[in-house]
């Protein structure tokens, strides 16, 4: 217990020197601490759940065996982000492969079954439906951003992209949203030109 | 600044960090029409942030480290993992 409570308190640099000893324990306040962030990730990117588990949990079998030659110098989020995409990015190749072959990978979406929504919860659908057709590429910055809440730095060394592009991109993805959202969201949120702009905003 | 100059950070302007917020700032306390499209995007970041997060499997962590613990786990070939260096021809 006392270890237990030790390790959440410690940097993600102090749990990887303990599980270059081996410690399972350290090893396992680093999964608690990453795993829910990047199956968010990874699942909005290759859009089926069990799979998305599969890419996480290479992701830490990964952590773990290559622990030798994680680099003491960098973050350990930045590490371990550059894992995970790399994996997913290499599934998606997979997919479009086969799709050259004229083999689909996805299950074909099911009829949609009519369920009572209010206007939040249907706008919030409507949300990752339009998140989950955005190009790849945007699509990922913008998730690490928006999504996960990394910073334009750490999205740039996670992805091996300049800070530029970073910003471009994440950019050119909320004008993609925006674009699809705006009519939608005009009965929720009362953004008519009478509406008042919260001081705070400005 | 004006409209055409503000645009580009509208987008990120509710966010915390960016050097040029003053000027944008500015800019929004007189002109409606802009401070409407930053709010539009404020309120978007806001639900993007608020998704419904998912879980993994409640015996992802078992499965992983029986995995870990059993098979002494080998080190994988991860060469894409690798920072590129190339090294000039001579």
């Amino acid at each position: 217990m006392g270890n237990w409570m030790n390790s959440q308190q410690l940097s993600d640099r102090e749990l990887m020197q303990r599980v270059l000893k081996n410690d399972f324990d350290a090893f396992e306040s680093l999964v608690n601490r990453y795993k829910v962030k990047l199956f968010n990730l990874i699942y909005r990117m290759v859009g089926i759940k069990e799979e998305a588990e599969d890419i996480l949990q290479e992701t830490f079998l990964r952590v773990f065996s290559e622990r030798e030659s994680y680099d003491f110098k960098y973050q350990f989020s930045t590490w371990i982000y550059t894992i995970a995409l790399n994996l997913t990015k290499n599934e998606l190749k997979k997919r479009n492969r086969y799709k050259f072959l004229g083999i689909e990978f996805l299950p074909k979406e099911k009829s949609y079954v009519e369920v009572e929504f209010n206007d939040k919860e249907r706008l919030s659908y409507f949300l990752e439906k339009t998140i989950s057709k955005m190009p790849d590429k945007y699509k990922e910055v913008f998730l690490l951003r928006d999504l996960n809440q990394l910073s334009y730095e750490e999205i740039s060394e996670s992805l091996g992209i300049p800070l530029g592009t970073v910003k471009s991109r994440v950019n050119r993805a909320r004008l993609i949203l925006r674009k699809k959202l705006k009519p939608k969201m005009e009965g929720v949120y009362e953004l008519s030109k009478g509406s008042t702009i919260p001081v705070k905003l400005l | 600044m004006n409209c055409r100059k503000v645009r580009p950070y509208l987008s990120s302007y509710y966010e915390q960090d960016f050097p040029e917020k003053e000027e944008v700032e500015k800019h929004l306390k007189k002109c409606q029409r802009c401070a409407l499209e930053a709010l539009e995007f404020s309120k978007m970041g806001e639900m993007v942030k608020n998704i419904k997060m998912l879980e993994p499997s409640f015996d992802f962590n078992q499965k992983l480290l029986v995995k870990i613990k059993e098979a002494p786990y080998q080190q994988k070939d991860i060469k894409e993992l690798e920072p590129k260096t190339f090294f000039p021809l001579r």
